[in-house]
């Protein structure tokens, strides 16, 4: 059923066998930390972009004429903002806030939108 | 042939004419793992399929768990050696070789890849060494074993318990030493259900009021292009590293993947539902089922039981202390109670540092923080099963 081991044996495997533990992790954390930099040297740019087009293209607006609690809808519109972008607040750059015209009834478009996601 | 007769023919032929004291023993312990199951929620998706499977291949006569008989005689006409099989074999017999052959806990380990956001753990990777502290548990428990009188191989697979992961205990076990496999996993299932009321006594005899009050700052948000490189980069590091590890670690990271690729929702839904609850209602009815009373009703298996409990908790002290180290090293900024998380047993674990770091400071959250030391225990545990496997596998 095996060989028994010598105490001295055990002490050698356990210190060994913690050494490479550690090291193989250290290894990886450090890997890890070069990771963050390319992984986030290139989303920041993107990220950057895209909420430039996004603000340009669609969307958020603040409306002047009537000023109720602005700053509350302009944080929530930021902070919605954010979240679908999966970054900080921070992060967001809002250059203006408009209101759009809509044409369709928002439900009607969604009720399209998710029968062709449904199809997909 | 009367009546009086035929009725003695039938008692011989049940079980209760050919019962054992020891199979009526396992039976009622049986019964008290289904009763924790049950009605204490020990665990119970793992311990009432591991229950049950002792309670079957515990019934006389049954045969669950029989090998099949193969007779090897010369053919009288050509003098050939041919082989004829008498029995089959039972049915666990057959599921228990995705065990013995180690397939099973490598296929949960691709369902709990699925699962897993290793995110916190990219976010902060210092908290990976955390991970690799609290597998000191393993080795001390190992050494301790083999003082006791346990073979080499033996010991390593009662140390593996503190890495408190069942799939990797359960991988090395059925490579070194398969007739420990019952106790082995009733102890390291049953401490992980137990974690809770292990780990905070241990974590607050080992750090100061102020070093459990530590705020932590928000981790910072991990973009998808690291999260999918990731699983790429450990499964080439630790298989280079450590091939024995390669199974574990590579499924793992498969389908964790699967999770963050973003693109293949339905594989990675399989591997984190159907497939993880088939593979675990096999793996726990066929480990069950190799307790037998031969096996399980020894004094070992008190002994195994013990230093398992030792296991865990020396992987509890390593993490915190190392978490210490690190509360020093960072001046403050790191709470040592994430560092007990570091065992593994994902996630209660991570949500024992949470509940006691909370108790000391109600403003604390510490869950995400801990959930990194807590999947690199994951890791970690695997690197110290595939060095095991190393020295003792072959």
């Amino acid at each position: 059923m095996g060989e028994y081991v010598s105490f001295g044996e055990s002490i050698v495997i356990t210190i060994f066998s913690m050494v490479v533990v550690f090291v193989g992790l250290i290894v990886l954390a450090m890997l890890i930390s070069v990771l963050k930099a390319v992984g986030n040297k290139a989303d920041k740019t993107e990220n950057l972009s895209k909420i430039d087009d996004n603000v340009e293209k669609n969307i958020v607006k603040e409306s002047k004429k009537d000023n109720v609690d602005d700053e509350a809808l302009v944080a929530v519109i930021a902070a919605a903002v954010a979240a679908s972008l999966g970054v900080n607040v921070p992060e967001v750059n809002i250059k203006s806030i408009k209101r759009v015209q809509q044409k369709n009834l928002v439900w009607s478009t969604t009720s399209r939108q998710e029968q062709i996601y449904g199809k997909l | 042939m009367n009546l009086g007769q035929i009725l003695l023919e039938f008692f011989q032929s049940t079980g209760i004419a050919a019962i054992t004291w020891g199979q009526a023993l396992m039976l009622l312990v049986s019964c008290i793992l289904l009763y924790l199951a049950i009605a204490k929620g020990f665990e119970p998706l793992l311990l009432i399929p591991i229950a049950f499977g002792m309670l079957l291949a515990n019934l006389p006569e049954a045969g669950l768990m029989a090998p099949p008989v193969v007779q090897i005689a010369p053919d009288p006409i050509t003098g050939e050696l041919v082989s004829t099989t008498i029995e089959n074999g039972g049915l666990l017999y057959y599921l228990y070789q995705g065990v013995k052959l180690g397939i099973y806990p490598p296929l949960i380990f691709l369902g709990v890849g699925a699962m897993t956001d290793f995110g916190p753990l990219i976010a902060n990777p210092k908290s990976i060494l955390l991970g690799a502290a609290a597998q000191l548990g393993i080795f001390i428990t190992f050494i301790g074993a083999t003082l006791l009188g346990f073979t080499g191989p033996e010991a390593a697979s009662i140390g593996i318990i503190g890495g408190a992961d069942g799939p990797t205990a359960l991988f090395l076990t059925s490579k070194l030493a398969p007739h420990l496999l019952g106790p082995i996993a009733v102890a390291a299932y049953s401490y992980m259900a137990l974690v809770p009321i292990i780990q905070p006594p241990i974590m607050k005899a080992l750090t100061t009021k102020a070093e459990r009050e530590v705020v932590m700052g928000q981790l910072r948000p991990v973009s998808k292009k690291e999260k999918i490189i990731f699983p790429i980069l450990v499964t080439l590091l630790v298989s280079l590293l450590l091939p024995s590890a390669a199974a574990l670690v590579g499924m793992l990271m498969f389908g964790n993947l699967f999770r963050e690729s973003l693109v293949v929702d339905r594989l990675s839904e399989t591997a984190q539902n159907e497939l993880v609850n088939i593979v675990t209602i096999f793996l726990g009815t066929t480990v069950g089922a190799t307790a037998n009373a031969e096996t399980f009703l020894t004094v070992r298996t008190l002994s195994i039981i013990a230093l398992g409990l030792i296991a865990f908790s020396i992987g509890t002290a390593g993490g915190v202390l190392f978490g210490k180290i690190m509360y020093k090293t960072s001046g403050g900024k790191v709470n040592p109670l994430i560092g007990s998380a570091g065992v593994s047993a994902v996630p209660m674990a991570a949500r024992v540092s949470q509940k006691v770091g909370q108790e000391a400071n109600p403003r604390n959250f510490l869950l995400m923080h801990a959930m990194g030391p807590n999947v690199a225990g994951v890791i970690g545990s695997a690197i110290a099963a595939g060095l095991l496997l190393n020295f003792f596998g072959g």
